[in-house]
Formats: C-alpha cells, structure tokens, sequence
C-alpha cells in the first residue's frame, strides 16, 4: 500500500505540530509531558516521516 | 483543500487537543490524588530505579538489595500532603526501614521501622504467599520536593549477604487538596 504524498506531508505536518506543541508545553512546565510520554518515539516517527517526504520531493 | 486531506486534519488536530487536554488532566490532578506502582523493573522519568545500582541486582524480574541503604524518587506534578505506601518484599532483614527525606543535603529522612523480629515493633504483615506487606502512612508537610521530586529511602542496617531482601512492588499514594482547594491555596483567595 503507498500512501499519497499529501497524505504523507499532512502526517509530517502532524507530527511536526504535535512535537513543537508538546516541547513548548515542558518547557513552560517541566516535567508535564517527559512523566507520562516519551517523546524519544515521537521524534523517530516525525524523522521517518520528513525523510519519506523529502525522498519523495527528490524523486 | 482536498476532502481526504481536512478530515485527516480534524482527525489530528482532535487527537493533539485530546493528548493535551489529558496531559494537563494528569499533571493539574484535579481530584488531588495520584498513584504510583512500580517493581523497579525499568526506570523512568516519573519513577528513578532503586540507586545505587551497584546495591541492588535483578533477581526473577526483581530487584535484590544486597547493600543498604538503597534510594529512589517519584516525580509529582504538584506538592501532596500525604503519602499512602504499600510494599510488598520478601525475607525482610531485622530492623529493615522506609522512609522520605526530609533534607537529603543534611541526611534528614522520616524512617518507619517496617520490620523488626526482636522488639516486635513489626508492622509488616505475612502474606499467604509467603511474602510481606506493609502500609505505611507519611505526611508530606516537611518532605523535600526537590525539582518536582519525592526522595525515599529503603535502609535494613542488619542485612547480610546471605538475606534475600528482595523488593516486590511499591505502591505509593498521594493524596492532598483537590485543584479547587489547591488554587484557592495558592492564591489566598
């Protein structure tokens, strides 16, 4: 199954927002967010993703 | 904007408000308890692993204390009042002790004797299982909440090499105001 590239972009963007959203709210608030997820996984999925993005945009 | 493309939006950006919405949930703890359990099987940010590691090795999944004391420390989002703590072990040695720091800079810890054959001071309870149970009760009024953490302490003075202390679980429940009385608190409304 491929997935579009918009569909991947959105995701991308998702993860992205998702990232920025959750740092800002640690930051502001230590300890909120790193005590109940990790964002270790979070950050592998959004590296995943912009690289099959950007793979894509080379093609 | 194609049609696929906003529903995957609504459905993300619902998502990302329902993981935000619960994360406050979770760290404002509106109904003033939270509880923790934890085996020290894997450590995290919210729970620390019983330190130093070289007192303690893995034995069935468990943790073994074979020096003492032995600490660890559990993150709160907000200051508790009271602490409700449930440990399961097993072969306690004598005099074997729990306790919260009070000022770990001065080595000041509240220190509870679980376990004590000789003075019969024991409040550790026998299970059917052959282990043991103990709930202890401790106010936080005077604890250290150094960067949002509780620092606790397991000390058995007497163990030897030949006991099988072994730490099962911990359960630790703390309790203090609900968020409506906690803000009214803060703010002295």
């Amino acid at each position: 199954m491929k997935i579009s590239t918009p569909i991947l972009k959105e995701i991308n963007l998702a993860l992205t927002v998702g990232l920025v959203c959750l740092l800002i709210l640690e930051t502001l608030w230590p300890g909120a967010v790193l005590a109940y997820l990790n964002l270790n996984f979070w950050l592998i999925l959004w590296f995943i993703s912009a690289s099959i993005v950007l793979l894509r945009y080379k093609k | 904007m194609d049609k696929q493309i906003k529903i995957i939006r609504i459905i993300w950006i619902s998502l990302l408000g329902l993981i935000i919405l619960g994360l406050l949930w979770l760290n404002l703890v509106p109904l003033g308890k939270m509880t923790y359990l934890t085996s020290f099987e894997n450590s995290s940010y919210a729970i620390s692993s019983l330190l130093p590691a070289d007192r303690v090795i893995k034995v069935n999944g468990f943790k073994k204390i074979i020096a003492e004391p032995v600490y660890f420390t559990l993150f709160t989002p907000r200051a508790f009042k009271k602490a409700l703590i449930t440990i399961n072990f097993s072969a306690p040695p004598e005099l074997a002790r729990f306790g919260v720091a009070h000022n770990k800079k001065l080595w000041q810890y509240d220190l509870k004797t679980i376990y004590s054959k000789l003075d019969n001071k024991s409040i550790a309870k026998k299970l059917a299982n052959g282990d043991w149970q103990v709930v202890i009760d401790f106010a936080l009024a005077k604890a250290e909440r150094d960067k949002g953490r509780y620092s606790f302490m397991i000390s058995a003075p007497a163990l030897k090499e030949s006991d099988n202390f072994i730490i099962k679980s911990v359960e630790v429940e703390f309790s203090g105001t609900d968020l409506f009385s906690f803000i009214k608190e803060r703010f002295n409304l």
